[in-house]
């Protein structure tokens, strides 16, 4: 594994402003950031573009959705990593589950609320 | 006449343990960091060397704060009591302090091991990706 791509919702403002703070995150594992729908690792077609969740997919064919994503999203970040494994550890992983559930089902008004507004209308 | 005996055994036998404590922390600390520091010697030296001279200040000054005594001692039995209460202190101190130490020491471990680009992923994969036929 070298590279992480992640799938995110580009009609989500919120989704928008956390790749553009992504991308200015050190990274331990570099990520490519890329819109649903568009194409895929190694010029295939986004795995699980059925579902509305949050996909990473590795290069070497793992793919991790919904809340497993978000916290593959901090392991590849140098400042974060630590926080992936504590938030994985059985304790507080159903409460990181629920919370990244939470936040994907409202980001749509939460991007309203904060006014954040997509790339792409 | 017991109480300078009192705080001259308090003093050797409190700067003896840490300065043994010190030692062992300083020699067998040094593997952990060179390794949180991705082998830099040079550089886990340096902050083994800043660790140990923490820690002396904290505890010779411990020490030094708490050596004043307001007990009337006038037998040799209060004065050993005396004694052990303070040296008795002294090394509880240092055993948290030689904790806190090592809980530092496996805490820069830990963070070396989890920035290295072999580390583990936090969890499973929910799934493998295999790109269709037509797009390879």
């Amino acid at each position: 594994m070298t590279r992480l791509t992640v799938f995110y919702d580009a009609r989500c403002g919120l989704c928008c402003a956390v790749r553009t703070w992504l991308a200015r995150q050190p990274q331990l594992m570099p990520l490519d950031c890329r819109p649903k729908g568009a194409r895929g690792p190694a010029n295939g077609e986004t795995p699980h573009a059925d579902n509305d969740d949050l996909v990473v997919v590795a290069d070497s064919g793992e793919v991790w959705s919904g809340d497993s994503a978000w916290l593959m999203v901090l392991w590849a970040l140098a400042e974060y990593r630590s926080w992936s494994y504590r938030l994985a550890s059985p304790m507080l992983l159903p409460s990181a589950r629920a919370l990244f559930a939470t936040l994907s089902e409202y980001r749509g008004s939460l991007s309203c609320r904060l006014g954040l507004t997509p790339d792409e209308h | 006449m017991y109480v300078l005996h009192t705080y001259v055994a308090y003093l050797a036998l409190s700067i003896a343990v840490t300065v043994w404590v010190a030692r062992t922390l300083h020699h067998n600390g040094r593997p952990f960091l060179v390794e949180a520091f991705h082998g830099e010697e040079s550089l886990a030296d340096s902050v083994n060397h800043l660790l140990v001279v923490g820690f002396y200040l904290i505890n010779l000054g411990w020490i030094v704060m708490t050596l004043r005594t307001g007990y009337q001692i006038e037998t040799a039995r209060s004065a050993i009591e005396l004694l052990s209460d303070k040296v008795g202190t002294v090394l509880f101190v240092l055993g948290l302090m030689h904790f806190f130490n090592l809980f530092l020491f496996s805490r820069f471990r830990r963070r070396a091991i989890d920035r290295m680009p072999n580390a583990p992923p936090p969890i499973p994969p929910t799934g493998f990706f295999t790109p269709p036929e037509h797009a390879r």
